[in-house]
């Protein structure tokens, strides 16, 4: 047992200096670097670059990858992106470090090079001494886990808790404004505390790299591992980080012996025990307390005095802020009404292959949709989309293949299981506010990707399922103007909704949850509402994908691919279903246009663009199309109204304007509704 | 009048998109204390905020001991000799009482550190057998003589201390403006925003009232009698008992 205990602290180690890096940037910034495992894995690339294709030393590879390449890579992220998402909401950070999540992957590749390496070096000079510890065999690479480890925890905790430069990050962490009026830089500190945040990350990835390989999906997976700890240490806690981490190594390794080998079970256990552990995290926090508190809360009362906030909400923003008159009406709907009639075209104007794509493209426009419901309605960030769409791909090509149902009935039901576990996901996550939200359907994600995609009747020795289309849409043109119209349909229950009174209650919410609570609005259960019906659609749009690929190859549904359909969808607008359908076609015929006009190597070029799109929802929150039309459509109504007289509001008569309110309540977007309701 | 230590000309500052303060001048003399009075939302804080640079102002000029400070962050005005004890106690509530001081100090010379420290506790004995106790678990008193010691300790040229009686019990409102006495007569430059309007004026030499964004009325504390504080501050004078 010993040895299993000792084998185990290896991966263990791993988690706990991973779940270490991320505590402390959450806790110095407010932010969960969802990128941890792309920096890794980006670290660890360029570590492989340097020692293995370029043959330099161990040591001077080492101290340029992990001393400085990491820490460079955490100051210039945190000069150009981090400072700026310190105040916004938990939703803009999550999607901003999402988006680097994509970008980084696709920059290595484009640096790099392509291709998966199966085998890398670690820190420990190859071939890897083994010695023999208590009959144990142990490699150096085991052995440099283990001095890592302590290294973290005794130098961690020592520089936190003794010296000056410890009690300045203890002193931001309370309040950067109190800092700054200390006389320390908080800048300079929170900058130094990135760039050790990014040396963790590529220490893990050189560390992890002889176990896993040089793979960004694997790394994603190791760190949304991580995560696990990082939830049961409630984001803040070192020592229960690295403890917990520990532990889920040693069990993963104690599983690996005392599980029967030959059963497929045993496998799947072992897979889900980071899945477990924040199962049972996130069930005892809530039959205990309700809800994990108060987790975004960054600073104290005059940080949030004198900082702006409101205008930077993903989603936050209202709809209709200058629209009156009937100009306002046309305006606002001819753009979307164009824009399917351009899009119904398509199908006509393009030729044989193009068309296929088409289809798709409509179908990944529904899948899309999926979150204008929840993110855009419902301000919740939902990272497993995708997988709700792979179970419905998956129903549909049981139901319809092998039992003969009518495929689009198989389709509605795919939907149907969909939202269930939507339902299910939504009532273990929404309670405990927005991150753990994005944190649990993202590990739900991997989950279910890795117990239930990959089940041998699914994989089908690798040809995966196959699915026929209706018997009436058997030409890709039909198939396509099918798959608009129920794009059509849905969209207009998303604009009837937006309209109705659950779809205000829900704007309420976004805007402020503790005031929709006091008007009575039940936040939870409006929440769950919209996260199942997300699903719905999300398993509808995964049916209308499988009938137009006509096989559900395995990895088509990957979480990691689902991450980048959400930057696609983020880049170009998450509250409007206009948006949905342009991101469908971005994300399919962008790749596709690459691949057949231009050189290959610019085939990753699309993904490192949709990640920076969805980094600068930190700047533009409702997406890069939607800040677009809005600007353009504020221009007409101002070329229209020019003949009246201009208003003028001053601004400091208006009601609720206490010294602090100034600072706190005023946002863009509410101050345009004043303009626009002014007599 | 000597050359002011403070000098404010023309100061505009903004939120977003609603204007705080509209051409603010006001001249501070050297060891004066002056006292900015003004109802709720009239732009005190703000105009604190925007001497010590958290919020950047929109435009104008503030000189402060003979340089531009306009627009300079936070930490390099507190550098320049000019703190600021923000509005609801200014400490660092998860940090202990003697971290709080050693943040305040971190700026000094190395050698000059622990007797700066041992100054403030001097000052404040009840802080010294408070230590080890986490700023934010002080009663409110407490905390805003921690947030004065925390001024104190480095001799500032300029104190900027924004209501700091606000929520506290009247005896210990008391000791805050005795405290306030003893900094000025070190020779301190105090600027001071209250709402207990005849108290401040007893300390204050000159006084400015703001209303809504604009001086309303500025000239010697002596001066500023019942009309005045009457016709811009309305009841204000008369605060409702806050419970601390």
């Amino acid at each position: 047992m010993l040895e299993f205990v000792i084998a185990g602290l290896v991966l263990g180690g791993i988690y706990a200096i991973a779940s270490a890096g991320l505590v402390i940037t959450y806790t110095a910034s407010g932010i969960l670097n969802f990128a941890f495992g792309a920096m890794a894995f980006f670290i660890a690339r360029f570590y492989y670059y340097l020692h293995t294709e370029h043959s330099w030393g161990i040591l001077p590879a080492a101290i340029v990858a992990i001393g400085l390449a990491g820490p460079i890579m955490g100051i210039f992220l945190y000069a150009v992106l981090f400072r700026y998402l310190r105040f916004n909401s938990p939703l803009i950070k999550v999607v901003a470090t999402v988006g680097l999540l994509v970008a980084i992957p696709a920059l290595a590749t484009i640096i790099f090079g392509s291709g998966a390496i199966l085998q890398a070096p670690g820190l420990a000079p190859e071939p890897v001494h083994v010695y023999q510890f208590l009959g144990v065999p142990i490699t150096l690479d085991d052995i440099i886990v283990y001095i890592c480890v302590v290294a973290t925890v005794v130098l961690g905790a020592g520089v936190l808790r003794f010296t000056e430069v410890g009690l300045k990050v203890r002193a931001m962490v309370d309040s950067p404004a109190m800092t700054d009026l200390s006389g320390t830089n908080p800048d300079l500190v929170s900058g130094g505390v990135w760039a050790v945040s990014v040396f963790f990350a590529g220490l893990t990835g050189v560390l992890a790299a002889p176990i896993i390989g040089l793979d960004p999906n694997k790394f994603t997976v190791l760190i949304a591992a991580a995560f696990a700890a990082v939830i049961a240490a409630k984001m803040r806690s070192l020592p229960i980080a690295v403890g917990v981490g520990l532990l889920m190594g040693i069990a993963t390794s104690l599983a690996e012996r005392y599980l029967p080998s030959n059963s497929q079970w045993s496998g799947e256990i072992i897979d889900a025990i980071p899945f477990i552990v924040i199962a049972v995290v996130l069930l005892y926090s809530l039959l205990r307390r309700g809800r994990m508190g108060d987790v975004e809360r960054v600073g104290g009362a005059l940080d949030r005095a004198i900082t702006p906030q409101g205008e930077s909400r993903l989603a936050g923003s209202t709809s209709g802020a200058l629209e009156s008159g009937s100009l306002g009406l046309i305006s606002k709907y001819a753009g979307p009404f164009l824009l399917i009639v351009a899009a119904g075209a398509l199908p006509l104007i393009v030729q044989g292959y193009w068309v296929g794509l088409t289809a798709a493209a409509f179908a990944y426009a529904v899948i899309f949709l999926s979150w204008t419901l929840v993110t855009g309605e419902g301000g919740m960030l939902w990272l497993c989309q995708i997988t709700f769409a792979g179970v419905g791909a998956i129903t549909t090509a049981e139901l319809a293949t092998t039992h003969g149902w009518p495929v689009l009935a198989a389709v509605a039901v795919g939907g149907v299981i969909a939202m269930l576990m939507g339902l299910v996901v939504g009532l273990l996550s929404i309670r405990l506010g927005d991150l753990y939200v994005a944190l649990v359907t993202l590990t739900f994600g991997l989950l279910v990707e890795n117990l239930v995609f990959t089940l041998p009747s699914f994989v089908n020795s690798g040809l995966g399922l196959t699915v026929n289309p209706p018997s009436f849409a058997t030409s890709s043109r039909v198939l396509a103007y099918l798959f608009l119209g129920i794009f059509v349909v849905i969209a207009l229950f998303i604009l009837n909704f937006r309209r109705s009174t659950s779809g205000l209650a829900m704007n309420a919410v976004r805007w402020s949850d503790p005031g929709a609570r006091t008007t009575g609005v039940s936040v939870v259960q409006m929440k769950v509402t919209v996260a199942a019906l997300a699903a719905l659609v999300a398993g509808i749009g995964g049916g209308l994908l499988a009938i137009q690929q006509s096989t559900i190859a395995p990895g088509t549904f990957d979480t990691f691919l689902g991450v980048v359909w959400l930057a696609v969808l983020v880049t170009i607008g998450i509250r409007s279903t206009a948006a949905a359908i342009i991101a469908g076609l971005s994300f399919v015929m962008l790749p596709a246009l690459a691949q057949a006009y231009l050189p290959t190597w610019t085939g990753n070029i699309p993904p490192l663009l949709f990640g920076l799109g969805a980094i600068s929802a930190a700047k533009y929150p409702d997406g890069a199309l939607a800040e677009q039309s809005r600007r353009f459509r504020n221009q007409l109504l101002r070329l229209a109204d020019r003949q009246k007289p201009p208003l003028v509001i001053d601004t400091l008569s208006g009601p609720a304007l206490a010294d602090d309110a100034v600072g706190t309540a005023t946002g863009t977007a509410q101050s345009a509704v004043a303009v626009g309701k002014a007599p | 009048m000597s050359e002011p230590i403070l000098k404010i000309e023309d100061l505009d500052v903004r939120y977003a998109t609603s204007q705080a303060l509209f051409g603010v001048s006001v001249d501070v003399a050297p060891g004066s204390v002056l006292a900015v009075l003004g109802a709720n939302g009239a732009g005190k804080s703000t105009l604190a905020r925007a001497i010590s640079g958290l919020v950047r102002p929109f435009g104008g000029r503030v000189v402060f001991d003979g340089r531009d400070i306009t627009g300079k962050s936070a930490h390099h005005v507190r550098r320049l000799g000019l703190t600021y004890i923000p509005e609801g106690r200014g400490v660092f509530p998860g940090l202990t009482v003697i971290d709080n001081l050693k943040m305040a100090v971190a700026q000094e010379k190395r050698n000059d550190r622990a007797p700066a420290i041992d100054r403030a506790i001097d000052m404040f004995p009840v802080l010294g057998s408070r230590r080890s106790q986490l700023a934010g678990s002080l009663s409110g008193g407490e905390q805003q003589m921690l947030a004065l010691a925390r001024a104190v300790a480095v001799l500032p040229k300029l104190i900027i201390a924004d209501e700091m009686s606000l929520g506290l019990a009247p005896q210990i409102v008391e000791a805050v403006f005795q405290s306030l006495e003893e900094t000025r007569r070190a020779g301190v430059t105090i600027v001071l925003s209250e709402q207990f309007v005849h108290r401040a004026l007893s300390l204050a030499d000159t006084c400015v009232i703001l209303s809504r964004g604009r001086v309303g009325w500025s000239g010697p504390a002596s001066e500023a009698g019942t009309e005045v504080i009457d016709r811009y501050l309305g009841d204000a004078e008369h605060p409702a008992p806050a419970a601390s």
